[in-house]
């Protein structure tokens, strides 16, 4: 636009008028006057913001986030989306990363499934024939008949998907196995995220701090959790407690991007963090730091263990009438055992005794912190230091530092809990903040948040529906875990008889499975062929569909109508509702079910086909921490604070004060264990046992063993391998959005290797490189950085099938079972965990 | 900075422009998590349409080997650019395994005090506004591009598709509505403070003279909430000032890295040199990419 002669004049003089600029700036007066008046490209930007309308709705992946969203909707298509700065605990606002920010590009994406599709070709060719949806449900209801028929109904197998993100839908996978009988996979354990040293010590799924409490520490360390990169909507909590002076440590075996971040990065070698936490617990101990009233009133510490068989001693011991059940402390004053009352602050914490038995033979009996004590001798700084790498000074420094503040809090990440020993790796970290007595306190605890698992609400009536109103009896799915189906079944496997069986179909409700289950050269070569039937419902065409017989389209979270989230992140159970109509031809998970249900006969027990009855169904049937939260109430508000004893909310805090026991066995916090196979295994006390695979000395063994010998493995495959989260993927999610991958370096998977590693092989920075161990092999192109330390490889995960040159990167991966996991079986709470970090290879030029 | 510095800088209006307000950022890199959720916000409300693929107004780089865009070939030869790859050498850290550094920097427009692309304009499309934001006047831009060269910042982009030149707004259509800028409101990590440069009074100016000030909550200016940001405190410095052009963005610089390497970033040490501080060393440079 050229400004006429005479506009210029007009604008010059208003300028001057409205300006008050001295005339004696001349040449910069001009310049400002020569602006012309009116700026009228500026209007095209203004104008952009009309005409939009917003809603408020949660991103639900299961990255534990839970963020909410402002959707912007503008002609009918979702443009963008904002934060609502709507979170009641302003701390928590603003939520939502990059990832959120770019969930419409998926819902858009051109990888997006858009109609019911049956394969043509071989599995994995990407041949496939449009079908109706009708031809599609006549289809798996035939074949699920006919499965049920041959092997029995329990071989259908649904691969449950998280529940709390998005507890409708995903929940209706639960119901839809349950009404028909099928089988049920996990999801907590199997993916290495269930912290199994919580059931083992509390009898609890998880417990976990709420992010706002690390608000209140004054210490903090993050043990194997990359904050920054997996867990972004609050790692904001971690740096703004260290803007205000507190201390942040990180301890891991890699500079990852929490390292330059934090006050300390503490590198340790991979897989001895255990060895870290009981040095640390030798130190506390040694310089007389143990808050030995917490310990007495509260933890397994002065209850009597039988020096000769390792087992509790039990009231049922030195009497026939006595309880089996009764746990027994000493009685100083009288001078022999005496049942245990919780939170007593009698019962002597050290000490062992003789004790007569009911046949009369004299053991004598120890207090299990005794033992534990004695156990710690071996755990000196220097040992400590020979295992881990950290010098021995730094070992005794953090001890003091983390022993001798506050509250001190552990904010514990998979990064330590994906080892075949990853449960004695998270006993040794609870124990030092129970010796330390940081357990049930605001600022202290042991938070690990991985998964999306904890639904802040009753499910049962939703899931798994009564049979009849009034009676206790519901229909179940029966359970077979994801590691078995995977690996097949071991020796030590709780309950085989019953719960093995080879699943014949599966339903992959629960995400990507075949795209990011661990042990992927087992599942292809063996399992696959087993399974007659896979049924991908999915918004795009992930590995799974890929590999799928039939993949059915359903709507995205922009399209659904609503849905209720919760994580463990936050407090706050949200509303999440669509701003789109279905796209394509995509339905509801809820309404393929109860279609699918329709043609097996059970839909009258399914019910549901839309998702507003089973809102108000679980809000009604939840519990106490959704008193008083209704339908209704969320489609006002949103967003909403459940009700917890706490805020912001605090573990154990009330057993800590003796208002309520732990629910274990004993009412105590069990750093002891003594169920046959800890004592056969030597694990009824947290100790460091070397990794499974991934170490060069005797896998499996306490250190005195294990470091006279040489792991043959590592001689051949010297490098460890860990294929890990980026913030560029929630699992395999957004991997391949455009916008995202734009962002992650070159786009494509690459091998991480310490140039000196890769001098030593000749490879280059850009080169192909294969990593390759005895289970299987990944091809791609290496990037060299410090980061990772020699001995080792690392591959950002979550890529497609198609996104890979050759191989996969969980192909090297194998999922062992540590018997340990088996003791028990109770799906998603105790069972095998993934211990997929546990693992070596070699990487030569492609 | 000291007091001295903001009357200077900012205690009166614009000596060349004349403008009254002057606004401005913070950003304490010393809480930026990379999430590149500025980046990304900023992309879907200003940079997704034709022409704007390789265009990012705010980018976040890992500093020391990550930059965009890209000079190719010849770093001293500020014509040629590489827009591919934005975010090349993420984590990859300077130094030998495990003493280490690395930091993240994210960068908007300047909206520099005294741009360098504004004289640089053959047809003086390019202004500072009332409130000291540059803008680019798309109508009456002709796409010489004179403005992207003569940016020491790259941080003005040439569309192909438009052919005209383009570059970060601040969100001026936002703040009109009593909002603040997209990669502000955005700011997971809440690194971000923004405000007027120009008003004593003002959150942002309070933070930047009195590098004490750091705990101090937020006071929200545009009835946002998120009253807690806060900011390390430490020194604020600006990005490459040797550069000359007074840039409106602040910086809490890193304290995980060297003091010399501060300098580098933060004061005069480079004395103007459009060379890269620290040059991808040949053992990690990517090949063929």
């Amino acid at each position: 636009m050229a400004t006429s002669r005479r506009n210029f004049i007009k604008g010059s003089l208003s300028a001057l008028a409205g300006s008050n600029l001295p005339f004696t700036l001349t040449h910069p007066a001009l310049a400002a006057l020569s602006a012309p008046p009116e700026r009228r490209w500026e209007d095209a930007l203004r104008n952009q913001f009309e005409g939009e309308t917003i809603v408020r709705t949660v991103n639900m992946p299961n990255c534990t986030g839970s963020c909410g969203w402002n959707v912007v909707v503008k002609d009918g298509v979702v443009t963008r989306v904002e934060p609502p700065y709507d979170y009641p605990d302003d701390e928590y606002n603003p939520r939502g990363c990059m990832k959120g920010q770019t969930y419409h590009r998926r819902v858009y994406s051109p990888n997006r499934v858009k109609f019911p599709m049956k394969r043509i070709g071989a599995r994995g060719a990407g041949l496939w024939k449009r079908i109706s949806w009708d031809e599609a449900l006549d289809f798996i209801a035939s074949e699920m008949k006919r499965i049920s028929a041959k092997y029995g109904k329990e071989t259908v197998w649904v691969y449950p998907p998280v529940p709390a993100t998005g507890i409708v839908k995903q929940g209706a996978g639960f119901r839809f196995a349950a009404v028909n009988g099928f089988g049920i996979g996990t999801f907590y354990n199997w993916y290495g995220d269930l912290p199994l040293a919580h059931p083992i010590t509390w009898n609890v799924q998880t417990e976990e701090h709420e992010f706002r409490d690390a608000l209140n520490t004054k210490y903090a360390i993050i043990w194997g959790s990359d904050v920054l990169q997996t867990r972004m909507p609050d790692a904001h909590f971690f740096t703004d407690i260290r803007a205000k002076g507190v201390k942040l440590v990180y301890i891991a075996p890699y500079f990852d991007p929490t390292a330059s971040a934090v006050d300390e990065w503490v590198r340790v070698r991979q897989g001895t963090d255990g060895a870290l936490a009981l040095g640390m617990c030798h130190v506390v101990v040694k310089r007389g730091m143990v808050d030995e009233a917490h310990l007495r009133k509260t933890t397994s510490g002065p209850l009597l263990v039988r020096r000769d068989n390792g087992k509790y001693l039990k009231a049922s011991d030195l009497a026939a009438d006595g309880d089996a059940k009764t746990f027994l402390v000493f009685d100083v004053a009288a001078g022999r055992p005496a049942p245990d009352a919780y939170f007593s602050d009698k019962p002597p914490l050290t000490g062992q005794w003789e004790v007569t038995l009911k046949d009369g033979k004299k053991v004598v009996c120890a207090t299990s912190h005794t033992i534990f004590l004695e156990q710690l001798e071996e755990y000196d700084p220097k040992t400590v230091s020979e295992i881990t790498g950290v010098p021995a000074k730094d070992i005794e420094r953090l001890a003091i530092e983390y022993g001798s503040t506050k509250p001190a809090s552990i904010w514990a990440g998979t990064g330590i809990n994906h080892w075949y020993h990853g449960d004695l790796i998270g006993r040794s970290v609870i124990a030092l903040a129970c010796l330390t007595g940081n357990i049930g306190k605001h600022g202290g605890g042991v938070s690990p948040w991985a998964g999306q698992y904890l639904m802040r609400l009753n499910p049962t009536d939703y899931f798994f529906p009564l049979k009849e109103a009034g009676k206790p009896d519901r229909h179940q799915a029966v359970p077979l875990d994801t590691a078995y189906v995977v690996n097949g079944p071991t020796e030590t496997m709780f309950n085989r008889d019953k719960l093995w069986r080879q699943i014949r179909c599966i339903w992959a409700a629960g995400g990507n499975l075949l795209g990011e289950a661990s042990d992927q050269s087992n599942l292809m070569r063996k399992v696959l062929p087993q399974i007659e039937l896979i049924v991908s419902p999915e918004i795009e065409m992930s590995t799974t569909a890929q590999l799928a017989d039939i993949v059915l389209p359903v709507v995205s979270w922009y399209e659904l109508p609503y849905d209720i989230t919760t994580t463990p992140a936050h407090p706050y159970i949200q509303l999440a509702q669509g701003s789109l109509q279905p796209m394509y031809e995509a339905k509801t998970d809820i309404e393929i079910y109860y279609e699918v249900c329709k043609r097996l006969g059970t839909a009258d027990i399914y019910k549901f086909n839309r998702p507003e009855p089973a809102i108000e169904l679980l809000l009604e049937t939840g519990g106490p921490r959704v008193k008083g939260i209704t339908f209704e109430r969320l489609k006002k508000e949103r967003v909403i604070r459940v009700n917890l004893p706490s805020s912001p909310y605090a573990s154990f805090t009330e057993e800590i004060e003796g208002k309520l026991k732990f629910k274990t066995a004993s009412g105590r916090q069990e750093l002891y264990k003594d169920e046959d196979r800890f004592i056969e295994f030597g694990e009824q006390l947290p100790v460091h046992k070397e990794p499974h695979v991934a170490t060069p000395y005797g896998p499996s063994k306490v250190w005195k063993e294990a470091k006279k010998e040489r792991n043959p493995l590592h001689e051949k495959y010297p490098l460890v391998y860990h294929a890990r989260h980026t913030r560029w993927s929630v699992h395999s999610s957004w991997r391949t959005t455009d916008d995202i991958v734009k962002l992650d370096d070159i786009g494509q998977p690459l091998l991480e290797l310490n140039p000196k590693d890769a001098k030593k092989r000749g490879i280059e920075a850009g080169d192909w490189a294969t990593a390759f161990n005895q289970h299987g092999y990944v091809k791609a192109r290496v990037k060299l950085r410090e980061s990772v330390p020699p001995g080792a490889v690392v591959i950002y995960f979550g890529w497609q099938r198609d996104q890979i040159r050759e191989g996969h990167w969980n192909a090297l991966t194998h999922n062992a079972i540590n018997p340990i996991h088996e003791i028990y079986f109770i799906p998603n709470v105790w069972g095998p965990v993934s211990g997929h970090f546990d693992q070596l290879c070699e990487v030569k030029k492609a | 900075m000291s007091e001295e510095l903001w009357q200077k800088y900012y205690g009166q209006p614009n000596p060349i422009y004349g403008n009254r307000v002057q606004y401005g950022m913070l950003i304490d890199i010393n809480k930026c998590i990379g999430c590149h959720s500025c980046t990304m916000a900023c992309k879907q409300t200003w940079t997704s349409g034709p022409g704007q693929e390789d265009m990012y107004f705010n980018s976040v780089s890992t500093a020391p080997y990550g930059k965009y865009p890209r000079h190719d070939g010849d770093p001293k030869d500020s014509t040629k650019y590489n827009y591919k790859h934005s975010n090349l050498y993420q984590d990859t850290p300077k130094g030998e395994f495990p003493n280490l550094w690395q930091f993240y920097l994210a960068r908007p427009c300047n909206h520099c005090a005294k741009p360098a692309c504004v004289p640089a304009c053959p047809t003086r499309s390019i202004y500072k506004n009332k409130d000291g934001i540059v803008l680019i006047d798309q109508e009456k831009c002709e796409g010489f591009q004179y403005c992207v060269k003569a940016c020491p910042y790259d941080k003005i982009y040439y569309n192909v598709v438009t052919k005209k030149s383009q570059k970060c707004v601040f969100c001026f259509p936002l703040l009109e509505k009593g909002q603040e800028p997209q990669c502000v409101k955005s700011c997971v990590g809440k690194i971000r403070v923004f405000g007027n440069l120009m008003d004593p009074e003002s959150t942002i100016s309070k933070l930047i003279r009195d590098p004490y000030l750091g705990a101090t909550p937020y006071i929200p200016e545009t009835g946002l909430k998120a009253t807690h940001r806060t900011i390390s405190s430490g020194e604020r410095r600006q990005l490459r000032p040797d550069f000359g052009t007074i840039p409106s963005v602040w910086y809490v610089p890193p304290r995980n890295i060297p003091p010399e390497e501060v300098e580098k970033y933060f004061g005069f040490a480079m004395g103007g040199d459009l060379d890269e501080p620290n040059p991808v060393p040949a053992d990690i440079k990517m090949k063929d990419i």
